[in-house]
């Protein structure tokens, strides 16, 4: 009974722990967004903006997801495991919360925080960030399970892959018919669906590649790009096969700009782009990731 | 018409990148004829043998050969390399036997029994007189050389040495005075074991594949 209650103490401190950390890192935000100050300040409501909520609560799921990978073992001393997972965790907050900025810069830099989600209550654009933020802790949590406890592979494998997340992140017009700008103005759902799609099938396909044995870093992000470099050319296969089995109006009449402003068919076009990219990333990683063809050495 | 030559665009430097720098790709030579086997051996003298032929593909098949190679002053050592079909398939009949031999600048492709460079070369041995025949003998440091080579209970005579020579003259590959050595050859029978040399089915049948499945899922 004793060694029971041991063990449900410790773990119940461990949650108290954890719960600490997410509070080091509600003000850790701040350090990166001085402009949402609002969110940490005790009058943020979350039923006044949703868009702010989905905003600000999608990067506290972000960091969730990291501090969910964040491995104990009682082979040393208690404070000394202690220690290593606060290291960890202040580490993976830092590099976290680095990457959102610098997707944030890249892909919505030229929208506002304080005009688009305070003012403008811009639920796509609060949208975006989700999948996005979503998306990067899903990475990061692959890179930490892959960086052998070495800040410097962390390091090297953050940098890389942050900057192909990146350019693959601005290759959305060349798969989609909404003008990404134009529709986060304009607030429209259906491409903040369409490209909820497009960020989510990336960062998963991202997920598998990391997944490769890291033995030697240089052959280990070798290895990575090519699997990326697969992954690109498999995806537009499938989406274009897609398009065949489920074609749409759209398909035939691309510069139909009505469509951009019709909020029903404009919504319809961004599920339909959003899943049919999303299963198109599934298939991919299906063909890149399951499908083991390598290494059979068989006598002649 | 653009995404298309975008996309082919993407395909080619797929296969110009994965064939330069993919980790499985680098490592493994690729040679086209013996001769270029002179590439991947770092010292001379010494003598390549064929010890398996292997093929890694669905499709397009690729072709790999395992040599050992045993050098006069180092350790031998393993190397596989890839090669072309008709490569593989001419010099299958000749595993076992050395199909390369470097000796300073000197290089011979023509099949021979493991080991012909090393006989009748005063570094390495002697003659040695028994019962009015001479033996070849390896001097106490080469004496794993016989091991090596995969000879066995083997021991070259001069006649056999003379045999080589007049081989090598002729240029016609020689598997030994008894058809020892090549893919027939009982000594290298016993040196390559036979699964090493089987070749594998290429098809299961299906016969087979649907008794397995009936054998392991309503065996009970």
């Amino acid at each position: 009974m004793e060694e029971v209650l041991d063990i449900f103490l410790a773990r119940f401190i461990f949650g108290l722990f954890i719960c600490f950390i997410i509070y080091i890192y509600k003000y850790a935000h701040i350090l990166f967004y001085p402009t949402g100050k609002r969110q940490v300040a005790k009058s943020f409501h979350v039923l006044s903006n949703s868009a702010d909520t989905l905003h600000y609560l999608s990067r506290i799921l972000g960091i969730v997801f990291i501090l969910s990978q964040i491995q104990f073992d009682r082979f040393f001393s208690l404070s000394l495991n202690s220690l290593n997972i606060l290291i960890i965790s202040l580490s993976s907050i830092f590099f976290y919360l680095s990457s959102v900025w610098i997707s944030d810069t890249v892909i919505l830099g030229k929208y506002e925080y304080v005009d688009e989600i305070l003012k403008k209550n811009n639920i796509a654009y609060a949208l975006i960030s989700l999948s996005k933020n979503v998306g990067i802790a899903l990475i990061i949590q692959k890179i930490y399970l892959n960086s052998q406890n070495s800040i410097i592979i962390y390091l090297i494998l953050w940098t890389f892959i942050n900057f192909i997340f990146l350019v693959i992140s601005k290759c959305y017009p060349f798969f989609s018919f909404f003008p990404f700008h134009k529709m986060v103005i304009k607030k429209n759902i259906g491409m903040a669906l369409s490209y909820s799609g497009f960020i989510t099938g990336n960062s998963l396909l991202f997920y598998y590649a990391l997944n490769e044995p890291n033995i030697d870093v240089y052959s280990y992000l070798i290895r990575v790009s090519l699997k990326v470099f697969l992954c690109i050319l498999f995806v537009p296969l499938f989406i274009w096969g897609i398009k065949i089995l489920i074609p749409t109006k759209a398909n035939q009449n691309q510069t139909d700009r009505t469509l951009y402003f019709d909020s029903e068919r404009s919504l319809a076009l961004g599920i339909y782009e959003g899943i049919s990219y999303f299963s198109a990333c599934i298939l991919t990683s299906w063909i890149v990731y399951k499908i083991n063809l390598s290494g059979v050495l068989t006598n002649y | 018409m653009n995404k298309i030559a975008l996309y082919i665009s993407l395909l080619a430097s797929y296969f110009f990148v994965n064939k330069i720098v993919a980790p499985e790709n680098v490592g493994i030579k690729a040679i086209k004829t013996t001769k270029d086997l002179k590439d991947v051996i770092k010292s001379s003298p010494a003598s390549a043998i064929l010890i398996k032929t292997m093929v890694k593909g669905y499709l397009i098949k690729t072709y790999y050969q395992k040599y050992r190679v045993v050098y006069g002053f180092y350790e031998p050592e393993d190397i596989i390399v890839k090669t072309k079909k008709f490569l593989a398939e001419e010099s299958k009949k000749y595993i076992g036997m050395s199909l390369f031999r470097i000796q300073g600048e000197e290089i011979s492709t023509l099949p021979l029994p493991p080991g012909s460079l090393f006989i009748n070369n005063s570094q390495f041995g002697r003659w040695q007189f028994q019962d009015k025949i001479f033996y070849w003998k390896f001097y106490a440091n080469y004496s794993s050389f016989p091991s090596i080579l995969g000879w066995g209970n083997f021991v070259p005579t001069k006649e056999f040495s003379e045999k080589v020579n007049l081989h090598i003259t002729q240029n016609k590959p020689f598997t030994g005075e008894n058809k020892e050595f090549g893919e027939k050859g009982f000594i290298t029978e016993k040196f390559i074991p036979v699964i090493y040399r089987q070749r594998s089915p290429v098809f299961y049948k299906l016969k087979y594949l649907f008794n397995d499945y009936r054998k392991t899922n309503y065996q009970y």
